[in-house]
């Protein structure tokens, strides 16, 4: 249907949606549905429940849209909203109640037996890993995917996680720092080369 | 561990240009790091420690296929409609007392409507009421159908609102009845193995390859003139600089001015193509506005939602249109792939190495569709054999 948007133009195609235009509408579904997904997945691994957030989100702001205010950030914007959607979803009581956020889980598994994994040794380096995501806090695991999967800068984080700034990068880096205690102390080397690895011991 | 040490790593992680090395490398990012490396072999360990790290967060991820993508969407639109009907259905009621009572205020009638002519089309949804069935069908504004049983339909739209049909040697003219509605949309389903031609009200005329559907006014009124398109299309668009003429796909939109040129976008295909032969168009996708120029190709891939331009022999796109088909080193996978749309036929091969054997040659497409495999067969280390309805290719 009828694309006319640029990609960093957020601003204007968010104007379009609130006026009524049904193209801006499904250009914001189809710039942000893949990673709502994947995000909402971290919460539950019910993935018929996360599309059904995805859903009632996208329902949500149909219904509401000519009340909505003007956002310069979309994605900022619904993933804030599939968040809190998903975590109401799972926690019934929290309607009434405050959230306590420390609470919420997020599953980040570091999978060893993904077929992109093409040595051995990478499979139980990926298994360290795993072991070092294990010991840390379901925060620190949100942090660390909102800032490199998501690819959110640290004040859209901070949004998200409802933190202040200094916050969510702390929870980035002491999280990244256990991480890496995971690494082997000999040396293994790859490359890529056209998208596979190969390997050198040394 | 040093202080400088930790920096480096952190450095690395948080580098855009580097991000991207690890998740779409290309042979321009691997150069990049690899020389990179060649200078800085000391930070070598630190490297290998961020991009492990990195693809080590990456993996695992659960994805929506595109068919779940699509299927979520339509969830979110039948909820959405279900819930404007009542909406819809007062308006209209409105609409129609107005006429009845009030003749009185017919000015703001009017205003009511073509502000209703100025909102978006939804052809997704006045398409999917017509399923192609074997015959070229016409659907009216009123919702009646013609349906043509002949191989081809010519269609042409006069500015007197008068509609021309001919099939074969015979042609028909009849009034198009005029409706309350500013706007009268037509739509022609051409099924496989058939096709047709339609010249427009503007004297725009379209050729429609087998398996496609154009959705268009009777009449062009307004700032813009405006077509919907599914399958392929060539287009010989009439000049009019203060009408600028946009043909709607699904996920593209073109803009031109006055011009010849091509679009494949079938629904069953990864990719849209465009195939500019004379003037200038714009397209725009959801991520991209490209702007084409004559003997050029664009190629829209439905997934990444990427386009590539690249130059081309626009013969090979466009000759269907006159009964040929030109092929410059095709795949044998992609010729297949059009003949079976253009003869409505299924064809199968045994072995795949098949499919990626190339052929060179022009082929008649007014002849029928066994004599066309007789020619390939007589170029390409080829046999076919008839079963049905279906070809089946071996290699000799």
């Amino acid at each position: 249907m009828g694309l006319e948007y640029e990609v960093n133009s957020d601003t204007l195609l968010w104007n379009d949606f609130i006026k009524g235009n049904e193209d801006a509408f499904q250009v914001i579904y189809n710039k942000h549905v893949r990673s709502l997904f994947k995000y909402g997945c971290h919460f539950t691994p019910d993935e018929a429940h996360v599309k059904d957030c995805i859903h009632d989100i996208f329902i949500d702001l149909a219904k509401y849209r000519s009340g909505l205010g003007a956002t310069n950030n979309i994605k900022l914007y619904l993933f804030k909203s599939l968040k809190r959607k998903i975590i109401k979803s799972l926690d019934k009581s929290a309607i009434f109640g405050s959230i306590d956020t420390e609470q919420i889980p997020f599953h980040y598994a570091i999978s060893t037996e993904d077929d992109l994994l093409d040595t051995e040794s990478e499979q139980l380096r990926f298994q360290q890993l795993d072991k070092a995501m294990a010991t840390l806090s379901p925060r620190q695991k949100e942090a660390i995917y909102l800032k490199f999967v998501s690819d959110l800068s640290y004040e859209e984080l901070s949004k998200v996680m409802e933190l202040n700034y200094q916050s969510a990068r702390n929870l980035v880096f002491r999280g990244l720092e256990k991480l890496r205690e995971s690494f082997p102390k000999n040396l293994f080397l790859f490359f890529l080369r056209s998208g596979k690895s190969w390997q050198v011991t040394g | 561990m040093t202080p400088s040490d930790e920096q480096n790593k952190v450095d690395f992680i948080h580098n855009p240009h580097f991000v991207e090395w690890v998740t779409k490398p290309t042979d321009e990012l691997n150069q990049f790091w690899e020389a990179y490396l060649s200078e800085n072999p000391s930070r070598k360990k630190e490297l290998d420690h961020a991009r492990f790290l990195l693809k080590g967060l990456l993996i695992n991820e659960h994805s929506l296929t595109e068919a779940e993508v699509l299927a979520l969407w339509d969830k979110i639109e039948k909820t959405k409609s279900s819930r404007n009907t009542k909406v819809i259905w007062l308006k209209r009621w409105s609409a129609a007392a107005g006429i009845l009572l009030i003749l009185g205020i017919s000015g703001w009638l009017m205003s009511n409507l073509r502000s209703k002519t100025d909102t978006v089309i939804n052809y997704k949804s006045i398409a999917s009421n017509i399923v192609p069935g074997n015959e070229i069908k016409l659907i009216l504004s009123d919702q009646s159908q013609k349906i043509f049983s002949s191989k081809d339909v010519e269609l042409k739209y006069n500015q007197d609102g008068k509609l021309e049909t001919k099939t074969g040697n015979q042609v028909q003219t009849e009034e198009l009845r005029k409706s309350m509605e500013t706007t009268q949309m037509n739509q022609l389903v051409v099924p496989r193995g058939k096709r047709s031609t339609i010249v427009l009200a503007d004297g725009t005329k379209l050729w429609l390859n087998s398996g496609s559907r154009a959705i268009y006014p009777v009449a062009f009124n307004g700032k813009t003139r405006e077509i919907y398109i599914e399958g392929e299309g060539y287009l010989e668009v009439a000049h009019d600089a203060s009408m600028p003429f946009y043909v709607v796909s699904n996920q593209i939109k073109i803009k031109v001015l006055g011009t010849k040129f091509d679009i494949s976008a079938y629904k069953e295909d990864k990719s849209i193509s465009v195939v500019l032969v004379e003037g200038s168009v714009q397209a725009t996708t959801a991520t991209e506005n490209l702007v084409m120029k004559p003997n050029q190709i664009l190629n829209y891939e439905k997934l990444t939602q990427r386009s590539t331009i690249a130059k081309a022999n626009v013969l090979e796109y466009v000759s269907w249109k006159d009964g040929w088909m030109l092929c410059n080193k095709e795949q044998i996978k992609s010729i297949t792939t059009k003949l079976s749309r253009y003869y409505d036929v299924k064809i199968s091969y045994n072995d795949l190495n098949l499919s990626n054997m190339t052929l060179t040659g022009k082929l008649d497409l007014k002849s029928n569709c066994e004599e066309v495999f007789k020619v390939i067969c007589a170029t390409a280390p080829l046999k076919y054999q008839v079963i049905g309805h279906e070809i089946f290719l071996t290699k000799k």
